[in-house]
């Protein structure tokens, strides 16, 4: 299709008002020529799209254009931008680019007897402010989270990097939605391979929508047959931050808060950003416990299947008795017993995410007392078993990353199983596949269980323990090996601050 | 793909088709707290003494309330011509299935004791739920009296005996705590013999001893007779021999290097009665044992050394001055020299090598020890014993004089 005849304004108009299927905030503003009251400029715009202030202040350079009796440039664009005073300017040739220059927020200006139109990029309408992370909260931190609004969350992140080597790759995805995403990251620090790949694998996608990053997720990730997430999401610019500045990708996605960072390792879903906030020894203990936290909630209901059923000998006896005790009477093997626990234990979760907030307190009381104290003094439930399985779902929330913990929540129920049917022998007929699939995942080609296979004993300063700031100088290795000095080598425990 | 989804399957059908394996619910065990081994004529009897949990458990009422006026433990017995055979006709009587791993005592009865053991340690290296760390006593009676009875306060009674056991020998060392493993390593040492200790009922003013059978037991501050601790049962092979006192075993106790922590009182040097006596609380003790061949008889050289500290002194001497201190350590020397001399002649007496130096005869002068060993019993006799003691007193206590009247 060739340049827009810009004979007829009305005809152009209307055929733009067709394009759109005649919907009610397609906007059209007709100016005059004051003199001879023909229609000389008209200013299309979708309503709630575009910034109502800033529309006013372009109308009236318009108008005051179309008051001027001047000689006209046959260019629109050379006639009106030095006049619009507002956003960024570009040339429309074709209908279609018109149409989708309104969509994506733009204000369209065609005048009559003039080729092509300009569109006026002034985007607005409804936005959320910048709230605390709910997802993802810290009590050392900044407290500001991802909005839906792609341009606010980039500004988050590029007021935290204010390095030219931050660099930002738009692109368009899904045929309906068309959904702006954004490529972040840091030239110069970001490996060459895994940004070509992740340009590659983002090319492939021909969707007919983007409503969230999952969806993006889910299509870039390397495989789909794993519970384990092998792309990290975060709501919080500090952590995208500091992950482009170890050499990762971020992804940002309109419409959603939540930003993708990739590759990722295993261990890296057990960090916190507060952990490099707070102070190193109380952040490494920390850590600890979320490791701990990892183990009791993959394992424990399992162990306490395997141990009450099948391998006694290997309780104290003292404990055997108070246990034996406490299953006195109760109706259900063990195996059982725990599967509903735990699977009354992800009813009450799920219910506690979905219903309204009023309600909440209500399904607390519910669960606490009717399922926890009332099924012990039934004779349902032994209270050893409620205690398990109160400690793993608390353990499971200690897991920073929602992703991982899922993950080990699925793993969980399939150990329960072998536990239940082959003692301690079946958990680990459960464990060594699960080890075997980590080491065998990969997150754009990276390794997941990186620095424990392959073995790599410089990213251990920043694994289980997280070193003072004086001795982690180098970036982690391998996907943050092509700038590896964080902090020159000379530099050793403070030197510089002595003096 | 495929291959996925068909090793999927393969893996839920072993779960599903193995039907939980082997699975036993905790309220399906009759967990035995102690296990009496008797026999009469060529038969076994097995006493079982099962915990019955819920009388354990003093927590909120889940399955069974805690109730004290519940025994806390279950004894019956069972006969057969074999031990197991008899474990296994328990279940004619009993609801459960008897579950030995957590036991923790083994009294074996006298006439088993008399008749031999090989098969009751045969019984416990062979069997997967039996444990050979299970710690034994004899008595001189029946195994399932001693069953019976209760130890209050302790709502185990087995449990308890091996308390009673593990306790006394880390804290007095008067007797050691034998394990069925130790008795099956004395089956194949040189000298063949082992002490194993005996518990027995004590009547305290010709008490009852059907009082301590029931949970009335428990409600009394006294009671009327004790399980106790008494002499120690001699095994040569896996057959008892015979008896011997306390104050014999401990002697031989220190011989074999077994004692680790003890109290020994002794008489004031230059006592003027039998009341000046002291006690020494020995904190390391070492025993060093080394044969010497002298013709056709052996020598064995023993080295003990002791350190410790005076913990009780009725000796009306200045402490402060090193001669006292040596004094005082020269009676102790010559207390457990005594206690050694007693020892070995118990164990002459018998006839056993309860101070195991055929082991190190044989370590030091092999081939003399193939000529020695086959009348090696007769030959304990002409052992001749060289025995000098090293004892340190390192500290007096708080006090240096005595709080007694005529003070030096």
């Amino acid at each position: 299709m060739d340049g827009l005849d810009n004979g007829d304004l009305s005809s152009i108009v209307e055929e733009l008002r067709c394009r759109l299927g005649g919907s009610s905030d397609f906007i059209v503003r007709l100016i005059q020529d004051e003199r001879n009251r023909i229609d000389k400029y008209a200013v299309c715009y979708i309503d709630g799209l575009v910034d109502k202030s800033l529309l006013a202040f372009l109308l009236e350079a318009v108008v005051a254009e179309a008051r001027e009796d001047a000689v006209h440039p046959s260019d629109l664009a050379a006639s009106l931008a030095s006049r619009v005073p507002v956003g960024a300017l570009a040339d429309a040739a074709t209908e279609d680019s018109l149409v989708q220059a309104m969509l994506n927020g733009e204000v369209v200006i065609i005048g009559a007897g003039r080729s092509g139109g300009l569109s006026v990029a002034i985007p607005g309408g409804p936005s959320r402010s910048i709230e605390e992370p709910s997802s993802q909260t810290v009590v050392r931190g900044p407290k500001d989270g991802f909005t839906e609004n792609l341009a606010d969350n980039l500004s988050l992140v590029r007021r935290r990097l204010r390095t030219p080597d931050l660099r930002i790759e738009d692109r368009i995805l899904g045929r309906y939605t068309r959904t702006k995403i954004a490529v972040v990251y840091i030239h110069g620090i970001v490996q060459p391979v895994i940004l070509d790949e992740l340009r590659r694998r983002l090319d492939k996608i021909d969707i007919d929508s983007i409503l969230e990053s999952g969806y993006i997720e889910e299509l870039i990730q390397d495989t789909a047959w794993t519970p384990f997430p092998t792309i990290q999401n975060t709501e919080r610019p500090d952590s995208v931050s500091a992950y482009l500045l170890e050499g990762h990708a971020a992804v940002l996605v309109d419409g959603t808060p939540f930003a993708l960072l990739l590759p990722v390792t295993f261990f890296k879903f057990f960090l916190s950003s507060e952990d490099y906030y707070q102070r190193h020894d109380i952040a490494s203990f920390v850590r600890m416990i979320r490791f701990f936290s990892f183990f009791v909630s993959l394992l424990l209901p399992s162990l306490y299947i395997a141990v009450t059923t099948f391998q006694q000998e290997m309780i104290p006896t003292t404990m055997l008795i108070s246990l034996a005790a406490q299953r006195e009477g109760i109706p259900l093997p063990a195996l059982l017993e725990a599967l509903l626990m735990e699977l009354t234990f992800e009813v009450i979760r799920e219910a506690g995410i979905r219903m309204p907030r009023v309600i909440g307190p209500a399904i607390s009381i519910v669960g606490a007392l009717v399922l926890g104290q009332a099924a012990v003094q039934a004779g349902l439930v032994s209270g050893a078993m409620v205690i398990i399985v109160s400690f793993t779902a608390i353990a499971s929330f200690v897991i920073p990353a929602l992703g991982m913990s899922a993950a080990i929540r699925l793993m969980r129920f399939l150990l329960m199983l072998l536990a239940g049917s082959f003692g301690l022998f079946g958990v680990l007929i459960g464990m060594i596949p699960l080890l075997l699939h980590l080491v065998a995942l990969r997150s754009f080609g990276v390794p997941y269980l990186l620095p424990i296979a392959p073995l790599n004993w410089g990213n251990f300063k920043d694994l289980f323990f997280r070193m003072p700031w004086r001795v982690l100088k180098q970036r982690p290795a391998v996907i943050g090996s092509r700038n590896p000095r964080r902090q020159p080598k000379r530099n050793r425990h403070g030197e510089g601050n002595r003096t | 793909m495929k291959k996925r989804y068909l090793s999927l399957c393969a893996l839920t059908a072993c779960c599903l088709l193995s039907g939980c394996w082997d699975r036993r619910e905790l309220n399906q065990l009759g967990i035995t707290a102690a296990t009496g081994i008797d026999r009469s004529g060529n038969e076994w009897t097995v006493t079982y003494q099962v915990i019955v949990p819920s009388a354990m458990w003093t927590g909120a009422s889940g399955g069974g309330t805690a109730s004290s006026s519940q025994s806390s433990v279950h004894v019956f017995s069972s006969r057969g011509s074999t031990i197991r055979e008899a474990a296994s006709r328990a279940n004619l009587e009993f609801t459960r299935q008897l579950y030995f791993s957590h036991t923790d005592v083994l009294v074996l009865g006298k006439e088993a004791a008399r008749s031999g053991i090989s098969e009751i340690l045969d019984l416990y290296l062979r069997s997967f739920d039996a444990r050979e760390t299970v710690l034994v006593t004899v008595t001189d009676g029946e195994a399932s009296r001693i069953l019976r009875q209760f130890v209050p306060p302790e709502k185990l009674p087995g449990t308890a005996i091996a308390t009673i056991l593990t306790t006394n020998q880390e804290t007095s060392g008067s007797m050691p705590a034998v394990r069925v493993f130790d008795i099956v390593k004395s089956l194949y040492a040189d000298s063949n013999a082992i002490l194993v200790p005996e518990i027995g009922i004590r009547r305290v003013d010709g008490g009852d001893e059907k009082a301590l059978e029931g949970v009335d037991a428990f409600k009394t501050a006294v009671v009327p007779t004790k399980l106790r601790l008494m002499r120690l049962g001699v095994f040569k092979g896996d057959k008892q021999v015979g008896w011997l006192e306390r104050n014999e075993s401990y002697g031989l106790d220190w011989l074999n290097g077994r004692i680790k922590k003890t109290t020994i009182a002794f008489p004031c040097p230059g006592a003027k009665s039998d009341q000046e006596r002291g006690t020494y609380q020995v904190r390391t003790a070492s025993t060093r044992v080394r044969p010497v061949k002298s013709g056709d008889a052996f020598q064995m050289k023993v080295r003990v050394k002791v350190k410790g500290a005076l913990i009780e002194s009725s000796c009306a001497r200045r402490l402060s001055a090193p001669s006292t201190v040596e004094a005082l350590e020269k009676s102790i020397e010559s207390v457990v020299i005594e206690d050694i001399r007693r020892g070995w002649a118990a164990s002459q007496r018998l006839h056993v090598d309860l101070a195991e130096f055929a082991d190190k005869i044989h370590r030091k002068y092999p081939t003399a020890w193939n000529k020695a060993k086959q009348d090696w019993e007769q030959r304990l006799d002409q052992v001749d014993l060289d025995v000098r003691v090293q004892a340190t007193l390192e500290n007096t206590g708080m006090l240096t004089n005595t709080v007694s009247e005529n003070q030096p």
